[in-house]
């Protein structure tokens, strides 16, 4: 096995694999710095130019491209509070409230490296757990699956915001963001829920333009508000920072890793994917704040607020790739189309990817590492340039912001409606941040409702109200109980603020 | 009674969830047992938040969410024009891109943004919306041939 691990890296450096991989992370990093065109759709795009390919070129070549859209997709987020992929909405919490601060050059520094670090953890985790996985997904049914979702809910909302009554705000928008995830035909029958007669509801709300609203208006309206630059007066990031932000993952590596390893394990969930991983590493990062004190410094600027999501959305792709390759199963559509990528080079998923192609499973682990190095030197190269963009007075950036807004959400499906949308829940977003309602639990609630949703049908339907019942349901709820416990606890020590700084 | 925007904010989510259980009355289990699910918390938690907000401002701790902060060093008057004004806009350049389609209408927002808003000059408001065009056209037009409607104004005069 070590043998083939090494051919592996030798047939990936073979120059025309390489030079696939290479063409691969150019469209990538692109795609990734845009909003609105996620790596799935790009990968579908893709799909047809690997038929003439041989296998190790032709995943070169998707996974190239695939494994550094997350990573450029925060470029984005820290930079213009912007989300450039819908897995990267989690950094523009302490991302760009870093860039405000003068400190684009730390935060990007610091996510390259958590993205690095994850990607690689989730390869090992996918060439080290392909023979021992499988009891570890089958142990989850449907219970245990929809039981995980309120989990991540719980998790979010009990941490979002401080006091009984920042709670009751956070499990409001969770509830909130799982209601919003009904909208459109009900998945069992096929009857319309809550779409006020109208066609473009049918097939629910497009995640894309609801957070491209939620999170860039909001953005641009404070920006316009302001008339200052992103960054405002703070001064212009250096090189130093960057290399403080290398520093910070480094300072917290254990975060990082604990956060790459839950990247890893939402990954292999089929599913859930990198929307959930992001929330559940943010929510995780700010669980290892050690003072309440700290704990406030989060949504405000903390770095490892940055750390987390950043590893966690990158070593998902690895996890994601473990059922792929070994049962065929995709955890997610964009593994769904990668499986496209087996049939059209000739490839079954499954034991034969073990045996008989563990070369082609190998230099898929050698990609996601390779690429994302690749990225990670090619970015830092250029993060001077791209921090100084918020410098940038509000006044010119404006215009631009609105029109990659715009485009982010127009793109996602290719429908006007999708605009109006983004304004709909910008202007419901920019309400939250003004009246200081957490946001990320409404996210993740949308984010989650659909496999919620099915779980939860399957649980019932299977099990009757005997689900509740089964031991790791059981676990998790007692979970749920410690998490909203232990915060209310941690929020008891917290010293009382003397006053709220009211927003405009 | 006190009706703070936080009320009616809570209010109005309360409303939603109300009439999202309403709603689920006429549908088989399978369809409402999700809703339902969801929706009842969320009007008991809606209500405790409008009845909460009813007794007045929410304490200084609530405020503290993890999310970023609007910003306060601008005087509220002019915080609330401002707001209003970055909206209009937006819905604005919403109007011309239903009017005049993308490729019009990026220009003609990107040069009224600068010129009017921005009080750029004309030689900059000019490059940078003949640049936005130039990048739009080559990238999602040229490069990755996404389908862009044409304006209404374009459909109706065909």
């Amino acid at each position: 096995m070590l043998q083939t691990f090494f051919q592996a890296l030798l047939e990936v450096l073979k120059w025309n694999a390489l030079s696939f991989m290479l063409i691969g992370i150019v469209v990538g990093f692109w795609v990734g710095l845009l909003p609105g065109i996620g790596g799935a759709t790009t990968l579908a795009l893709m799909l047809p130019f690997v038929y003439r390919m041989a296998p190790v070129q032709a995943f070169a070549f998707l996974l190239g491209m695939h494994s550094v859209v997350a990573t450029t997709g925060e470029i984005t987020s820290i930079l213009f509070g912007i989300p450039g992929e819908a897995t990267t909405v989690a950094t523009i919490l302490d991302g760009h409230a870093m860039a405000k601060k003068g400190q684009a050059g730390r935060a990007l520094g610091a996510s390259l490296t958590s993205s690095l670090i994850g990607a690689i953890v989730g390869a090992a985790a996918l060439a080290l757990a392909i023979p021992v996985v499988r009891p570890l997904v089958l142990t989850f049914g449907s219970p245990e699956f929809f039981m995980l979702s309120i989990v991540g809910i719980a998790f979010i909302a009990s941490l979002s915001g401080r006091g009984p009554r920042g709670m009751i705000r956070g499990f409001l928008a969770g509830c909130l963001g799982l209601l919003l995830a009904a909208v459109g035909q009900d998945p069992q029958m096929g009857i319309q829920r809550y779409t006020l007669s109208s066609l473009y509801l049918w097939n629910g709300l497009n995640l894309v333009p609801v957070l491209v609203g939620f999170f860039a208006i909001p953005e641009i309206i404070d920006l316009a508000v302001r008339g200052t630059a992103i960054a405002a007066d703070a001064p212009m990031g250096r090189l130093s920072q960057v290399r403080e932000g290398v520093f910070d993952a480094l300072r917290h590596i254990w975060l990082t890793i604990r956060c790459s390893l839950i990247g890893t394990y939402i990954g292999i969930i089929p599913g859930v994917g990198g929307g959930v991983a992001q929330w559940i590493a943010y929510a995780h990062a700010v669980q290892s704040a050690k003072t309440p004190a700290e704990r406030d410094g989060f949504g405000k600027g903390d770095v490892r607020g940055v750390l987390g999501p950043g590893a966690a959305v990158n070593s998902k792709e690895g996890g994601a790739l473990i059922p792929t390759i070994a049962f065929g199963v995709p955890g997610s559509t964009a593994m769904a189309i990668l499986l496209g990528g087996f049939f059209v080079v000739g490839l079954v998923p499954g034991p034969d990817m073990l045996t008989k192609h563990l070369d082609v499973t190998m230099s898929m682990v050698w990609t996601i590492v390779l690429a994302n190095i690749i990225t990670v030197v090619v970015s830092v190269v250029f993060l001077n340039r791209l921090a100084r963009l918020t410098n940038i007075r509000g006044g010119l950036l404006i215009p631009f912001l609105a029109l990659l807004t715009f485009l982010g959400a127009y793109t996602s499906s290719n429908s006007l409606n999708d605009i109006v949308v983004t304004l709909i829940f910008g202007w419901f977003g920019y309400l939250m941040v003004r009246y200081r309602w957490p946001r990320a639990p409404l996210v993740l609630g949308l984010v989650l409702g659909d496999v919620a949703e099915r779980y939860l049908w399957i649980s019932v339907a299977r099990y009757g109200s005997a689900w509740l019942t089964r031991p790791i349901v059981v676990i998790l709820i007692l979970l749920i109980v410690g998490v909203i416990g232990s915060s209310i606890r941690q929020q008891r020590m917290l010293p009382k603020v003397p006053g709220v700084a009211r927003a405009t | 009674m006190r009706r703070s925007p936080e009320f009616l904010l809570a209010l109005a989510v309360a409303l939603l969830a109300a009439w999202a259980l309403i709603e689920t009355r006429s549908w088989s289990i399978q369809t409402a047992l999700y809703p339902r699910v969801v929706a009842a918390p969320l009007l008991v938690l809606a209500l405790m938040e409008t009845f909460l907000s009813l007794k007045g401002e929410a304490p200084a701790e609530a405020a503290q969410t993890m999310d970023f902060t609007l910003s306060t060093s601008i005087t509220p008057g002019l915080a609330q024009r401002r707001t209003v004004s970055a909206f209009a806009w937006l819905v604005g350049f919403l109007a011309i891109v239903v009017l005049l389609g993308f490729s019009r209408a990026i220009p003609v927002f990107v040069f009224a943004y600068l010129k009017g808003q921005g009080k750029e000059s004309w030689t900059v408001s000019i490059v940078l919306a003949a640049l936005a065009w130039l990048v739009f056209s080559l990238l999602f037009v040229r490069l990755l041939h996404l389908p862009f409607a044409e304006g209404l104004l374009w459909t109706l005069r065909k």
